[in-house]
């Protein structure tokens, strides 16, 4: 509680600052683009936010959002050639046979021969991908839905690796901060624009820029993401189990959770909101430039769910916490385009600064409230 | 709850400190400069800038994104015309991707490009450089240090930007011995690996978003790989890549084996020249794209719109730096002497 | 030598010491016994600078001090030794003899002086009676010898007052034994030992003189002569404790409810008559072999309604056994049959499914989630009982957890308490609890009594007669002998991973158990 006191407090005096000191700041339209900005950065916060409480870490988030951005890009803006659709289609392929393999044996097939008999429909799916995407234009929808797809099938490779190899969070995303970047650098060499049809400008309309009473349609559907997050982790048993493996893994294990699988599911939730928001990227800056889209954002992102009270030890942080945690930066960054004094050269600094002192602020109040 | 009141007078604190940092330059007009990244180069146009904020009074607001990304430079124009700016002048990363973002930004206040151009997004004018002509000038300069062909690399921050390409196919196209096209914006992309002329372009190099260290890298890495060639050179596109591939050529003890051309006017490719590593560089005039934009600007939010060229083109002449200098050509000493005044103004 | 009067200390809901006195001179062996949230560890905490007392004075050689800190404590000669050690597992012996006191050759470069550490760490090592090599790690000791590596440390530090909670916990009788030898020497060279024991035998045989405490207070001392086991007990929990150990002492009864009959919450019964031989068997390990564990298989079976206490020395692999039972690890042979149906444990999910549950021996570890509230931690393996559609019902929950509370007579402000923030005993109940709603058939605890005080013991004791007479079968892992004496119908002892030898309730005995523990055979106790 006092945790979310702290960061509202924060959310408010950096606002209150923004507002005193430029009064244009304060038009309707400039709260708008701000409300867009919440809702863009919102998204991969609260995926990496569920995935540090369940005590998890994932720093190819902007990797994978510049990823899914160019591969939208590459999806809308004309067919595929052979080579680009090799990703995508052994990545679903191989949801094609995580699905086949999960699902069979709940029909009573031993998970062996269920492993073996997905292979066939995975294959065949892979198959289909590389033979039909080639040389056909998929429409918006179903482009969202593949690479939603693609997007939490890395999350799933992060997540087996991480659990059955044991290996560290950090080092496996680590890399796929690398892996990503240079994929979309080699699907396409140059930057992708949002082409100019009504159907994609429609689309636009609909995920980003109409507004509902005011508020830009992104930050409501980051509401909902939101919500239904809340829903998760505070109110099923789920975001129970979450916690308690953030917190105490061993004792979640003895208490018969099966502890690899929930973590696996915080993985796939981080890296699928990771890929929405490169689907919303894309819409909303209309362009991805392959070798910077999405960089350095799994830092904002991880910063502003430890400014909403998620501890990086796991364990701790909630849903309302995460949301004003990635109000922050929009908001601090829009400080330094304003003032003169700051400049584009400081304005790491400030921004940095800025989160130290929040942090430090947020820490002596949480400990100072504990010892009363 | 006790917090509160420190809290509160925190907060105070630093709404005064800010809003008193603002207040001094209020009741001049605004307008701002902004680049496509963060890179030393832009410190000749700020210089600029900073002389026709004076002499025009107005207020420039100068950014520079700091990822060199186009979502990052989105945002900065965003929240610049909600700030209540009057005029921008930017030079464009993503002229594709972005000129729909920019005519919103064009109709609510005159929208100046420089450096790098988005020709179709409702800007009133172009300021900068014909890259693809400066473009022809490396690839002049290539022929000169390479007189019977040989082997080329290109390094460059990204080949994505229009002046990127354009200087590329430039220099493609002069070594190639075609004519200059009709429109230098829709150009063809020469691929690597192929014969221009008498040229062989091994591989082009990009560095973003990391810059110049990786830079340096890629130069090493393609002398490795290029060890067994003879008639070798290396081309940067982009003003940190001379210095870089120089740093390179240094390190692996190569210096004199393979021939450097450079572009735009970094210190070190200015010495690298002097010093004779360096066969040369075009550089383009940073400082006045910085002057004019401003001069512009500051006409325009006067409502003056007859200070704009008529075919909404203001080019600024490359020019080629050699060591010992000659006909169109300036010798790398005075050309040292003549930024150092510009940057200790 | 060091003497505190009128020590306070409130924490936030409790007034954990109220005005309490002590002195302890050179050469003496203090004991401080208490039940649990009597104020013991608070008091020790005071004593070595972790906590500042809210008031009262402490005199050390009859000059006032006050620790904030505890390297100024230590400084003074004050050395805390925790019940949960605090040693570097990466370590070796020597390196966490000296850590933050090496010896430093070259100023700055912090050059160390490997060699005259090594022996100096000789030397002390042969004080406590270790034979370890100086350069040993201290994660591949044993929890005994760990033990003595932390007393040496103490020594390294040059205590004069010695503080030890509940030292013995994780020791073998055995080392429990070398351990008072360690200590009579620490007394004949004048150094002062608190000694915090729940194991008032123990107390009884190493202490010079026992101060009881009681919700904050002092409630009595105790002059060496006056040491008994009933004294004792009677400052502490301020009544006479009649019956210490529950098992046997049940009377009458005919009939032993069923398990079908113990729905949610185990019903009191209180009595039932002990005649496990008339229950079918539930549990049977036949010829198990498990990962990391040893050569031969193993095989036993528990009946119904019966205690089967497991001994063994520490390291004998009875937690192991235990772990493969629960499906925490990979079975390699053999087959284990509940109610006389083979059953398939891959994971604990499938073990509690099938009704076989463990409380594990570190319930900081892996008992609890200590961040954690009460209810959360009483809900976490029941969630699928209170939630629907997956999201989790609190309000069942919070009624289970309050029905479990009241049951199990858990003391705690709230439910919302963290766990972390509750005593021993009472944390321990928890991960008793939890099982509970769950109709276990055969329940696995390892050192369910470890680090608890009497009063809580006995309610556990009494608690585990209650399961045994609703027809559960009770695997109880215990390294206190007095406990597996006093609650045992039958006695399995474990040496090296094997199964050395099984005694029933007629043959038990403390030598008998040891013999078998230190690897005597079953032929030559017979």
């Amino acid at each position: 509680m006092t945790r979310l006191l702290g960061v509202l407090l924060m959310v408010l005096i950096v606002y209150a600052v923004l507002m005193g000191s430029f009064p244009p700041a304060r038009s309707l339209h400039n709260h708008q683009t701000l409300a867009e900005r919440l809702g863009y950065y919102g998204i991969p916060t609260l995926g990496v936010g569920v995935l540090i409480v369940a005590g998890g870490i994932d720093l190819s988030i902007g990797s994978l959002l510049g990823l899914v951005a160019v591969y939208f890009g590459l999806l809308l803006s004309g067919p595929l050639s052979a080579r680009q659709t090799v990703p995508l289609a052994l990545c679903l392929g191989l949801d094609g046979v995580l699905l086949g393999s999960a699902l069979l044996p709940a029909i009573g097939i031993s998970r062996r021969i269920a492993v073996l008999l997905s292979l066939l429909p995975g294959a065949a799916l892979t198959w289909a991908c590389h033979l039909y995407l080639p040389g056909q234009r998929v429409p918006p929808w179903v482009a969202m839905l593949m690479l939603l797809a693609f997007a939490s099938q890395i999350g799933l490779f992060h997540g087996l690796l991480i659990t059955r190899l044991h290996l560290q969070p950090f080092l496996v995303t680590l890399c796929g901060l690398f892996m990503y970047r240079g994929l979309a650098r080699w699907l396409s060499p140059g930057a992708l624009a949002l082409p100019s049809d009504p159907h994609t400008a429609a689309l636009r309309a609909l995920l980003v820029s109409d507004r509902l009473l005011g508020f830009p349609h992104i930050l409501l559907w980051m509401a909902l993401v939101a919500l239904l997050l809340a829903v998760l982790l505070h109110g099923s048993v789920y975001g129970r189990y979450w916690y308690a493996i953030g917190n105490n893994e061993q004792a979640a294990r003895y208490a018969g959770i099966a502890t690899d699988r929930h973590k696996i599911a915080a993985y796939v939730i981080c890296s699928t909101l990771a890929g929405l928001g490169g689907l919303l990227f894309f819409l909303m800056y209309r362009n991805a430039t392959p070798s910077s889209a999405g960089s350095l954002l799994e830092l904002y992102a991880i910063t502003g769910a430890v400014l909403g009270g998620c501890n990086l030890r796991g364990g701790e942080g909630t849903i309302p916490g995460i949301v004003l945690g990635a109000a922050v930066l929009p908001l601090l960054q829009q400080i330094c385009t304003y003032n003169a004094d700051i400049g584009s050269d400081l304005e790491y600094t400030v921004i940095g600064g800025a989160l130290l002192l929040a942090t430090i602020a947020n820490e002596v109040v949480t400990r100072w409230s504990k010892h009363r | 709850m006790k917090s509160l009141p420190s809290l509160r007078r925190l907060a105070a604190g630093l709404l005064l400190a800010v809003t008193v940092g603002c207040q001094q330059g209020q009741p001049r007009m605004r307008v701002a400069f902004v680049t496509n990244n963060p890179e030393t180069f832009w410190t000749f146009a700020e210089k600029g800038c900073a002389k026709a904020e004076k002499e025009f009074g107005v207020e420039v607001v100068f950014r520079k994104p700091a990822d060199g990304d186009a979502a990052n430079q989105t945002m900065i124009l965003d929240d610049l015309v909600n700030q209540d700016i009057k005029a921008i002048a930017v030079s464009v990363i993503n002229p594709q991707g972005q000129s729909a973002h920019l005519k919103e930004v064009a109709a609510k206040v005159p929208l100046l490009t420089q450096d790098n151009d988005a020709p179709d997004c409702g800007r009133v004018c172009y300021l900068g450089t014909n890259n693809y002509k400066a473009g022809r000038a490396v690839g002049q300069l290539i022929k000169e240090a390479l007189p019977d062909g040989g082997v080329l690399a290109v390094f460059v921050g990204q080949t994505e930007p229009l002046n990127a390409r354009q200087r590329r196919q430039g220099m493609l196209d002069e070594l190639a011995g075609k004519p200059e096209p009709k429109d230098i914006n829709d150009l063809d992309y020469g691929p690597d690996g192929q014969m221009y002329g008498k040229y062989r372009l091994y591989r082009t190099y990009t560095d973003q978003p990391i810059g110049s260290q990786k830079a340096t890298e890629n130069a090493s890495d393609a002398l490795t790989d290029l060890a067994g060639e003879k008639n070798l050179c290396f081309v940067g596109l982009w003003a940190y890549n001379p210095p870089a591939i120089l740093s390179a050529v240094r390190d692996k003890d190569k210096l004199g084996q393979v021939k450097i051309v450079g572009f735009d006017e970094n210190e070190a490719t200015v010495q690298g020249i002097l010093d004779g590593h360096i066969y040369g560089t075009v550089v383009q005039n940073p400082f006045a794209f910085g002057y004019h934009a401003v001069r512009l600007m500051a006409a325009l939010v006067k409502g003056d719109r007859s200070v704009l060229p008529n075919d909404g083109i203001l080019y600024f002449p490359h020019r080629v730096i050699t060591k010992d200098g000659g006909k169109d050509r300036i010798s790398a000493a005075v050309f040292q002497k003549e930024i150092r005044e510009l940057l200790t103004q | 030598m060091l003497q505190a009067r009128g020590i306070r200390k409130a924490f936030p809901g409790v007034q954990a010491l109220d005005g309490v006195s002590l002195s302890v001179s050179a050469g003496e062996v203090l004991a401080i016994i208490g039940e649990n949230g009597a104020g013991k560890s608070t008091l020790m905490k005071i004593l070595a600078g972790i906590h500042a007392p809210d008031a009262g004075e402490m005199l050390l050689d009859n000059e006032p001090v006050r620790f904030s800190s505890v390297a100024e404590a230590m400084a003074r000669g004050i050395v805390l030794i925790h019940q949960e050690l605090n040693l570097a597992d990466n370590l070796s012996v020597a390196a966490n003899l000296f850590l933050g006191n090496e010896e430093i050759r070259g100023g700055l470069l912090g050059w160390l002086e490997r060699r005259s550490m090594n022996d100096r760490a000789r030397r002390l090592l042969e004080r406590v009676g270790l034979e370890v090599a100086p350069h040993r790690l201290v994660g591949e000791l044993p929890p005994g010898q760990r033990q003595m590596v932390e007393i040496a440390r103490a020594l390294a530090r040059k205590a004069r007052i010695l503080i030890m909670d509940e030292p013995t916990s994780s020791l073998t009788q055995r080392e429990t034994e070398r351990l008072f030898e360690v200590i009579a020497e620490l007394r004949l060279s004048g150094v002062a030992v608190v000694y915090i024991s729940h194991r008032l035998m123990e107390v009884q045989a190493v202490a010079d003189r026992v101060v009881a405490l009681r919700d904050g207070r002092n409630s009595g001392e105790l002059a060496r002569e006056e040491i008994s086991h009933r004294r004792m007990v009677e400052l502490m929990v301020g009544r006479d404790l009649k019956q210490f150990f529950r098992r046997g002492h049940a009377a009458g009864g005919s009939s032993v409810p069923p398990v079908a009959d113990v729905t949610g919450i185990v019903a009191e019964t209180g009595a039932a008559s002990i005649r496990p031989e008339e229950h079918p068997i539930r549990l049977e390990v036949r010829d198990l072999c498990y990962q990391g564990g040893p050569q031969t298989p193993i095989s036993f079976a528990v009946r119904g309604g019966e205690i089967v206490g497991m001994a063994g020395l520490v390291g004998a692999g009875r937690t192991e056994l235990a772990e493969a039972l629960f499906g925490l690890r990979p079975l390699v042979c053999g087959e284990v049959r509940l109610d006389g149906r083979p059953v398939s444990i891959r994971s604990p999910g499938d073990a509690i499914a099938a009704g076989l549950l463990l409380t594990p021996e570190d319930r900081r570890q892996h008992g609890l989630v200590l961040e954690e509230s009460v209810q959360h931690n009483l809900g976490l393996p029941n969630l699928d009982r209170n939630s629907r559609l997956g999201l989790v019902l609190p309000r069942r929950e919070s009624e289970m957890a309050q029905q479990l509370c009241q049951r199990l007579r858990v003391r705690t402000p709230r439910l919302s308490q963290p766990v972390g923030l509750l005593s021993g005993g009472t944390q321990q109940k928890i991960v008793l609890g939890k099982w509970l709603v769950r109709q276990p058939r055969v329940l696995i605890l390892d050192e369910p009594t470890r680090g608890v005080d009497v009063g809580a013991k006995s309610e556990i004791y009494a608690l585990m007669d209650e399961w045994a007479a609703a027809g559960i079968a009770i695997v109880m892992i215990s390294s206190d002998l007095e406990e597996v004496l006093g609650m045992s119908d039958r006695v399995l002892v474990l040496h090296e991973g094997r199964l050395a030898g099984e005694l029933p309730r007629a043959a038990l005995s403390e030598q008998a158990i040891m013999h078998l523990a230190t690897g005597g055979s079953e032929e030559r106790e017979a």
